[in-house]
């Protein structure tokens, strides 16, 4: 039986179960970093909040997962320990939207997807597929044995990631 | 804002956002030197330059974010390289929005290290944007009658 | 199967870019030459077996244009497939240089993603 682990705001949960779901809730300018690697059946999910752990060190410290700078190399690090490899991770991101309550930390959503984009290139890693900005919230799931990562945006049923190969990050100005 | 005024602001924050992975955050306020400037001409549908310039340490970010490296790890003769190609990029995008089946050539960027009050500030239309890095300034003029003519006639 | 590419762009940068994403993509690469222009390009090509191509359209001497009409011309090289890189995106740039052969076109800005599905669908088209 399909069991569901829960992703929390700035948490990160990786599993080799393979009956398992990762699941994250209500991503707002928040970002999900998704990466399963098909031949381990390794899977591991990020709900990061933050792009740079120097905007609140102590924070940082205390949930290094809040940030994206401290967060994506600790979900990495998890799942190679249960056996997944660099070179055959597929990575999904989903969230980065402009939403109303962003007042007071202006453009959170696009300075997400940009610091995500930036570090995981840095890193030598490709984004397989991605559905970012806009401005509706979205729930995404990662099926933990077949790598299948299922998006749902506000009003509309759940469907697999859209995949964008036309250059243009999907940030609605 | 003018027509190219939204080109422009629109043409860069594509650019930065796609291969810089960097956004741009409102109007800046240029701040003292030294600065990397790259310059772009071109000739065809129609004629103009197009330049950039950014202080030393975000020219020096940008180059590490383009590339994928650190601040720390980029190779310092790599900066001016990657000045000149977002200049020339953001040349490109500019110019198939102006004119959508235009023909164009774009000359090979001309990149150089001066002080802020040197910044090329003849150009018709210019813009100073805030990076979380610093500031880029970019600066366009378009000959639409065989003179340099700021785009709004 | 290992193949081998040759990058051909007057921007280092961009060429340290390209081969960049080569890597991390996953490709089988036996070889990667560059040239800073089409008249280097159409020398290496002369010099060694290569499997792909992905050139800027803008350069000096001999532009990605002008490279590719003497690809054409060459009996051998015009069975070498050709992925053009370019800031410009017009139409008629892109109907034009795909009327001269090129397989492929990736407009610049680019995501390094969007470049490795160009070349993932050249490669397959032309059984490299």
């Amino acid at each position: 039986m399909a069991q569901e682990v829960i992703v929390g705001v700035a948490d990160c949960r990786v599993s080799n179960q393979p009956e398992s779901s990762l699941i994250t809730y209500a991503l707002g300018s928040c970002i999900a970093v998704a990466i399963h690697d098909p031949v381990s059946q390794v899977g591991g999910m990020l709900h990061l909040m933050l792009p740079e752990s120097s905007l609140d060190a102590s924070k940082a410290e205390k949930n290094p997962y809040m940030f994206a700078d401290t967060g994506i190399p600790l979900l990495f690090h998890q799942a190679y320990a249960y056996g997944a490899e660099k070179s055959r991770l597929v990575v999904c991101v989903a969230g980065g939207a402009q939403v109303i309550s962003d007042a007071g930390i202006f453009n959170i959503g696009k300075r997400n997807c940009l610091a995500v984009r930036k570090l995981l290139w840095r890193a030598g890693v490709m984004i397989r597929s991605e559905a970012v900005g806009g401005s509706e919230s979205r729930t995404v799931r990662l099926e933990v044995g077949s790598g299948k990562f299922m998006l749902r945006t506000a009003g509309r049923p759940e469907n697999t990631s859209e995949r964008r190969n036309d250059g243009v990050l999907c940030l609605n100005r | 804002m003018s027509e190219f005024d939204e080109l422009l602001s629109s043409a860069t924050e594509e650019v930065l956002e796609n291969m810089f992975y960097t956004g741009a955050f409102g109007p800046g306020t240029e701040g003292d030197g030294p600065y990397y400037s790259a310059g772009v001409s071109f000739t065809g549908s129609r004629n103009g330059t197009l330049d950039v310039a950014a202080p030393e340490s975000t020219a020096t970010a940008l180059a590490a974010a383009f590339l994928g490296e650190t601040v720390e790890s980029v190779p310092p003769e790599q900066v001016p390289t990657v000045i000149g190609e977002l200049a020339n990029v953001l040349c490109g995008v500019v110019l198939g929005r102006v004119e959508e089946g235009g023909h164009f050539v774009i000359a090979p960027p001309q990149v150089s290290r001066r002080e802020l009050a040197s910044l090329a500030r003849n150009l018709a239309l210019r813009q100073v944007f805030e990076l979380e890095e610093g500031t880029l300034s970019v600066g366009l003029t378009i000959d639409v009658s065989g003179d340099a003519v700021s785009p709004d006639g | 199967m290992a193949f081998s590419v040759l990058i051909v762009d007057d921007c280092p940068a961009m060429q340290t870019v390209i081969r960049r994403i080569l890597g991390i993509s996953g490709f089988d690469l036996e070889a990667c030459y560059f040239a800073a222009d089409g008249s280097e390009a159409l020398s290496m090509l002369r010099r060694h077996t290569v499997d792909l191509v992905i050139s800027d359209v803008n350069m000096p001497k001999l532009d990605g244009e002008a490279m590719l009409r003497c690809l054409s011309e060459d009996e051998k090289l015009r069975k070498v497939p050709v992925v053009m890189v370019s800031s410009d995106g017009t139409r008629s740039r892109v109907d034009r240089l795909v009327g001269m052969g090129a397989k492929g076109y990736i407009v610049k800005p680019f995501q390094p993603a969007a470049l490795r599905a160009e070349l993932e669908r050249v490669l397959e088209a032309a059984n490299v």
